[in-house]
């Protein structure tokens, strides 16, 4: 029963941390592209369509590996794979 | 609150209806019935627009369709240049589709009466890999229409040659990134708007929603940029 109650704490845990730590490295690299799109605008306000299209595209594309780590977490939560082989724990 | 809140998400792909031919059981999933009310949709409303400017009868739908085609003219322009009309209808029916899926996903409280197939057909990574699985094979067929078999495959060892297994790798990873980032980004918000409509379910889902809109259309316009960017790759210099 120990190492039951020990795979399903050590699962949570993971995913909870999987996603906590992608959100972190996203979060700090959106916020630096973000503020050089904010900064180029500045410098020239008359390219500001062609900037805030590569801006939302380039957001996206940063959050993208954000939503990798987050399917990762999911998988663990929902559709855990090793879930039938808990029987077998000794 | 009858299920738990794991079950609720777990059964958000959930059969909806059977269909019997001898010993064989078609099951039909809610996203499939969903991406099947999508395509109609969006079927539906192309063929009025379209209709509207080629007879030019009701004026604002006439309008509406110029809009919405120099839009999707100036956008493949700033990609791909002159030869971008050829892909236009291809990219734009995969922006629409994507975008009617997106927006289909957003009444999604309406599936609490009883029609579960209201969900968006994204949240199954099924649909979204078969959407990125045409997109690619799309891109390599249009390559190969327009370089030619030879400078095809010579663009496989374009710099050096033992950039070969990187980039074999690489166009397995394209399908798989495109429909992971479509996936997780629907499938993430419809397990919030789940978790949110479990415990409050006045009126705060409803600012989800607003928030579900922003993401589903930028997912579709990313999805569709991506696979025109891909092309543009194939496509060498001299376009």
């Amino acid at each position: 029963m120990d190492n039951v109650l020990a795979f399903y704490s050590i699962s949570i845990l993971a995913a909870g941390f999987t996603i906590a730590l992608a959100v972190i490295g996203a979060a700090s690299a959106q916020g630096k592209a973000a503020a050089s799109a904010f900064e180029a605008m500045a410098r020239q306000p008359e390219a500001q369509g062609g900037i805030n299209s590569s801006l939302i595209l380039s957001l996206a594309l940063i959050e993208s590996l954000a939503i990798y780590a987050l399917a990762v977490s999911l998988i663990i939560l929902f559709a855990n794979p090793f879930l039938s082989y808990v029987t077998l724990l000794p | 609150m009858k299920e738990s809140l794991q079950e609720i998400i777990q059964h958000s792909i959930r059969p909806i209806f059977q269909i019997h031919i001898g010993e064989f059981e078609l099951c039909f999933s809610s996203t499939l019935v969903a991406s099947f009310i999508a395509g109609v949709m969006f079927l539906t409303v192309f063929v009025c627009i379209a209709v509207a400017v080629q007879k030019g009868k009701p004026k604002s739908l006439a309008i509406v369709g110029e809009i919405l085609f120099l839009a999707l003219r100036s956008f493949m322009k700033s990609i791909v240049g002159d030869r971008g009309d050829q892909f236009a209808p291809f990219i734009g029916a995969l922006f629409g589709y994507i975008l009617f899926s997106n927006l289909l996903g957003l009444f999604s409280p309406l599936g609490g009466l009883g029609l579960h197939w209201i969900v968006s057909p994204n949240i199954d990574l099924s649909c979204t890999l078969a959407l990125a699985t045409t997109g690619i094979l799309y891109v390599h067929t249009v390559s190969v229409r327009n370089v030619g078999l030879k400078k095809w495959l010579h663009h496989f060892i374009e710099p050096y040659v033992f950039m070969l297994p990187i980039k074999i790798i690489e166009e397995i990873v394209k399908p798989i990134s495109l429909s992971v980032r479509l996936f997780g980004n629907l499938f993430g918000e419809h397990v919030v708007y789940e978790i949110v409509f479990y415990l409050i379910s006045f009126v705060v889902p409803v600012l989800l929603i607003f928030l579900g809109m922003f993401t589903g259309i930028v997912q579709a316009y990313v999805f569709s940029l991506l696979v025109l960017i891909y092309i543009k790759e194939t496509m060498g210099v001299h376009t």
